[in-house]
């Protein structure tokens, strides 16, 4: 085999990704930028970004994205750290090959299904939570979870929660793991408490995979789809108000209800660089700082 | 100090209870749905033992929807995502992990950036795309995603990264071929991690609702999800017959968590998220 033939066989081997990528991946990106840009007739315009950026119903997608994405922060991870801390303590022993598939269940549930039962579980009329309530005497009036637009991002979050609360847990778990038990018993001797141990030693060497968990939930945030969809499917309202009207879900109502290719095409980039836009601060903000 | 550890080890048993009762109550409900009648369903919903056991839900399941027509298309798209994702991203690994080349870094973090923006926002571009190629209606679009996943090359380099170089050298000594290479000592030596990224393309795939609902127009080439979503739609009132679909299908999924390995089996999607 001649010298230039054995330079190329590393390409060959990676070159499948590069192709099928190229086909798929970034010729659809590149093309898409020319449809948005283009009226149905097929003349230039830039008419559509405008009536994204004026479309008060984007914006409110973009802001139910926005709320379920800081309640997934600040509700289901740290709940999840929580579990995490328990799973990693000494009392755990055995059992956690078991609880690891528990956990992990949830995550590899079809949308459908997890729709279908939330329904009932959420659901005003001899739903399971308010029958619960009732039995208990919390409420006399069954709460409308799918119906008021106040308990919209609520419900949602609580489906998160099931569905994202053992994984995430899980991610955290394997982060513990990695720290030595050494540093935790150097800095008890030095006195530290259980609180300062944690909050100068355990969080600081969870970054690392703490950044990839806070990526995942915001991505997952905006691609929101399946579990709202399966849950309220009437007419073009997403939720009483809009309440439950996620980016993904707008999209695909202008695609494929309005028949409006060409503004559903510049929507899909202004959605892609304000997602660039967040994870980019998600970034700065979990720097290794100096 | 002791009673303090016996008092600690009561509440961490108490709230890992919690948990996992919280997890694992949607499952229970639904199976318990499956065997009650409607009219149980609407007065005791909390009752998770069925007075009166009944299998009319299985039978309205199978004669509203071509339930096992729709069961084996999903099983045929994501048995094809499964291997073909194992091949090529087994293929990629190997050119990463064995050779050293002009590139390579650059190269790789291309992929990681396409981790980067959900591909749902290309929904319209590549629909077009589809369609103008004629695949609008086929399982192509189903497929291709899942193989040009960033995630998964990156879990298959980290294990294919294991196996010892020495072993490739006397290979080439002996006077094998890289594609011979690969195949006998690469893949042998990986294949509990490619079996990983096997089954977990197998189960994202049998998940799969959007692009589905996008590209099938057909009922009888439907995947099992939007069959059920056709179903959920077709009965506003009823619902056995939705949650005994939904039994039916979890049923792979949770078959190939138990046979696989618990343990072994989350431990190496976590090798692989961790380093991503």
């Amino acid at each position: 085999m001649n010298k230039r033939k054995k330079k190329l066989i590393p390409y060959l081997f990676i070159s499948p990704f590069f192709i099928l990528y190229a086909i798929f991946g970034l010729y659809p990106a590149l093309a898409g930028v020319l449809t948005s840009f283009q009226t149905k007739t097929g003349s230039f315009t830039a008419e559509n970004y405008q009536v994204v950026f004026t479309d008060d119903r984007f914006w409110k997608a973009i802001s139910n994205a926005f709320t379920y994405m800081l309640g997934s922060i600040f509700i289901i991870l740290p709940v999840a750290l929580l579990a995490a801390l328990m799973l990693n303590s000494k009392f755990m022993g055995k059992k956690s090959g078991f609880v690891s598939t528990v956990f992990f269940v949830p995550n590899v549930t079809s949308v459908i299904v997890v729709g279908i039962v939330f329904k009932l579980i959420l659901r005003t009329n001899n739903g399971m939570i308010n029958t619960a309530l009732q039995a208990i005497g919390l409420t006399d009036r069954p709460i409308k979870f799918l119906s008021d637009p106040m308990w919209a991002i609520p419900s949602i979050l609580l489906i998160g929660c099931w569905r994202y609360f053992g994984i995430n847990s899980l991610y955290f778990l394997s982060g513990l793991q990695a720290i030595p038990s050494e540093l935790g018993e150097a800095a008890r001797i030095d006195g530290a408490g259980r609180w300062k141990e944690f909050w100068y030693i355990t969080l600081p060497l969870l970054k690392p995979i703490m950044t990839y968990i806070v990526f995942v939930a915001i991505t997952g945030s905006f691609a929101m789809f399946g579990e709202v969809l399966t849950l309220v499917q009437n007419g073009s309202a997403v939720g009483s108000r809009d309440s439950m009207l996620f980016p993904i879900i707008y999209l695909y109502n202008t695609m494929f209800k309005n028949n409006q290719i060409n503004c559903a095409a510049a929507m899909g980039y202004v959605l892609a660089v304000i997602l660039v836009v967040i994870t980019t601060v998600q970034r700065y903000l979990f720097r290794e700082k100096e | 100090m002791r009673k303090q550890r016996i008092f600690s080890n009561v509440i961490f048993h108490f709230l890992l209870l919690i948990a996992a009762g919280f997890i694992l109550y949607p499952f229970a409900f639904m199976i318990s749905g499956t065997f009650k009648t409607d009219l149980e369903m609407n007065r005791h919903i909390l009752r998770l033992i069925p007075e009166e056991i009944t299998f009319d839900n299985f039978k309205t399941l199978f004669n509203t929807i071509p339930f096992w027509k729709q069961f084996f298309n999903s099983m045929l798209v994501s048995t094809a995502a499964a291997f073909f994702t194992m091949f090529v991203d087994g293929l990629v690994a190997y050119g990463f992990t064995r050779f050293e080349f002009r590139g390579k870094g650059a190269l790789l973090s291309f992929i990681l950036a396409t981790m980067l923006i959900p591909p749902q926002v290309l929904m319209v571009p590549q629909f077009q795309m589809y369609r103008s190629m004629g695949l609008f209606g086929s399982y192509v679009p189903l497929v291709i995603p899942a193989v040009v996943n960033a995630s998964g090359i990156f879990l298959l380099c980290q294990i294919m990264g294991q196996v010892p170089k020495d072993l490739y050298e006397s290979a080439m000594i002996d006077g094998y071929g890289e594609l011979r290479i690969f195949l006998k000592i690469a893949v042998p030596l990986s294949k509990a991690g490619i079996g990983i990224q096997g089954v977990l393309t197998f189960m994202n795939t049998w998940n799969d609702f959007m692009t589905p609902l996008i590209y099938l127009n057909e009922e009888s080439r439907y995947t099992l999800p939007i069959g059920l979503m056709r179903l959920q739609n077709f009965y506003k009132i009823s619902y056995g017959a939705p949650l005994a679909g939904a039994l039916l299908s979890c049923l792979p999924v949770i078959l190939i968590l138990a046979v696989v390995g618990q343990k072994y089996f989350v431990k190496g999607l976590m090798a692989g998220a961790v380093k991503g």
